[in-house]
């Protein structure tokens, strides 16, 4: 258990030291990494796979993927160094040792990693990014993921494009999303997408992207 | 004129300029509260704890009934409760009763927005379907807060959110009006820190009036054993707590409006023709225009 390990106290200090403001998903860590893992197996994830886990923030998934998989084949990528600082923090509260990769990078910047991949996770971020990133995210995600490569994305569906300041202070949007705005995109970046109907902890979408 | 350079972020706060205080408030070895020394000066203060304590600030509110009657647009509520306590809530969408009041709560909101990473206009308004706010929509209600007396005026809790999840993220203000042992004895705002001890402010924590303590409120809190001096003012202070907004429902509106419209007050006039009216139905109807 994730809760024992890491309880919303602890994930709340870990976030102070990086003046990163606590968030109340600390709350759900629990429930929403196991949900990621048990996705992603259901959708034939074994322990011999290579997984990229795009925008992996403080490691909630990471926690779990890690121990599932074989050694060496999680990497997870986050462009703010804070969350890349605290998902190694996290790993080594929970003991893991086994070899795993946390990278401090852009989604669009996926093409630069040494390996190939059969699956790929992106939780709740395309629902922070602009139109163009996604994009540039897809077409790079594409040149290291196997074909038939699934990566599975949860996003949020919204009738119009809002302007939003992150945790207050940083200015992005969140994109007009609905399944169209999507495979338009997939389709730009040639692969295919499709509206994946599971149910979601905080009632987010779940989409898949095949490669 | 000296100035420094003043811009968006000068205004709101930066991240990098909260992040002690972050820490003293949220982290687990911190004391689970800041104190903004001074955050009113003594003229702010005087005015705003004289205005309120004088009394006559009900004339303009309503007798506060229930939190269903908290929806966008209703007017601010006040509340007499024993020992001659009294509470004023206050709403944003009204016009100020004291300017000084407004302004403080205003300031204050802003700030604790920003301490808890969000944007500064968060919770002036209810401003339902925003995106980054939660599903709930909800308002400040800056309550100024009279104790004058009583054992338990608060009792020990720690505040949770709306489906009782525990909320380490959450702080509650307190606006210090008036001074322990000056204008009231015995207890007064007790606070576990994030050590688990039980502090009570005046005492083992100095505060005075116009300091505002941003604190986590899920820590256990409560207002206890409170004894006004000769001043009369007792514990004055304002809260900030964030209340749900409902949607007005038609029998509200019909109550508010009956109160609104005065037709009580008529009936109060007229009942002055016999004995029987004068003695028995005009303090009924008195009592009915109270409510």
């Amino acid at each position: 258990m994730i809760l024992e390990l890491v309880p919303p106290t602890w994930l709340v200090d870990l976030a102070i030291e990086e003046n990163i403001v606590p968030d109340r998903i600390f709350n759900q860590w629990e429930v929403l990494s196991k949900w990621q893992l048990k996705s992603l197996i259901d959708l034939g994830l074994s322990s011999d796979h290579y997984l990229i886990d795009v925008g992996c923030g403080p490691g909630r998934l990471a926690v779990k993927a890690i121990q599932y998989l074989k050694a060496g084949r999680y990497y997870g990528m986050d462009p703010y160094p804070p969350y890349v600082r605290m998902a190694e923090k996290v790993l080594v509260k929970c003991n893991i040792q086994k070899e795993h990769f946390i990278i401090e990078g852009r989604a669009s910047d996926c093409d630069k990693l040494p390996a190939q991949f059969q699956f790929a996770m992106a939780a709740s971020v395309f629902t922070h990014m602009p139109a163009t990133e996604i994009i540039g995210c897809l077409k790079s995600l594409n040149s290291i993921m196997r074909r038939g490569g699934i990566m599975l994305a949860t996003y949020v569906e919204r009738l119009s494009r809002r302007g939003i300041l992150y945790a207050g202070t940083a200015p992005m949007h969140y994109e007009k999303f609905n399944a169209q705005n999507l495979s338009d995109w997939a389709d730009e970046a040639g692969l295919t997408f499709e509206v994946y109907d599971i149910s979601h902890p905080t009632g987010q979408r779940v989409g898949l992207f095949r490669f | 004129m000296a100035c420094g350079k003043i811009t968006y972020e000068t205004l709101t706060l930066s991240n990098a300029d909260l992040k002690d205080i972050r820490r003293a408030i949220f982290h687990s070895e911190g004391p689970g509260y800041f104190i903004f020394s001074d955050f009113l000066n003594s003229d702010f203060t005087a005015q705003i704890s004289s205005f309120w304590a004088e009394g006559s600030a009900s004339e303009k509110m309503r007798r506060f009934r229930s939190k269903a009657h908290i929806r966008y647009g209703c007017p601010n509520f006040y509340n007499r409760g024993d020992g001659n306590n009294e509470c004023y809530y206050n709403y944003f969408w009204n016009t100020p009763l004291d300017s000084a009041s407004y302004a403080a709560a205003f300031a204050a909101t802003i700030l604790r927005n920003r301490i808890e990473g969000y944007e500064p206009y968060r919770e002036f308004f209810p401003l339902p379907g925003h995106p980054t706010f939660s599903r709930i929509p909800y308002s400040v209600s800056f309550r100024i807060i009279i104790s004058r007396s009583g054992q338990i005026v608060v009792p020990p809790h720690g505040d949770r959110d709306f489906y009782g999840a525990m909320e380490p993220w959450r702080t509650q203000m307190t606006l210090f009006l008036s001074e322990r042992d000056v204008d009231y004895t015995g207890g007064g705002f007790f606070f576990e820190n994030n050590q688990g001890d039980k502090l009570l402010f005046g005492r083992d924590i100095d505060v005075k009036p116009g300091d505002l303590v941003v604190w986590r409120y899920a820590n256990i809190h409560s207002v206890e054993n409170i004894q006004s001096t000769e001043t009369g003012r007792g514990f004055m202070r304002i809260v900030f707590p964030p209340e749900r907004v409902h949607k007005p429902n038609a029998f509200i509106r019909f109550s508010e409006r009956i109160m609104a419209t005065g037709p009580i007050d008529k009936l109060v006039g007229s009942l002055k023709s016999t004995q029987f009216a004068k003695k028995y139905l005009r303090p009924l109807a008195i009592k009915l225009r109270g409510l």
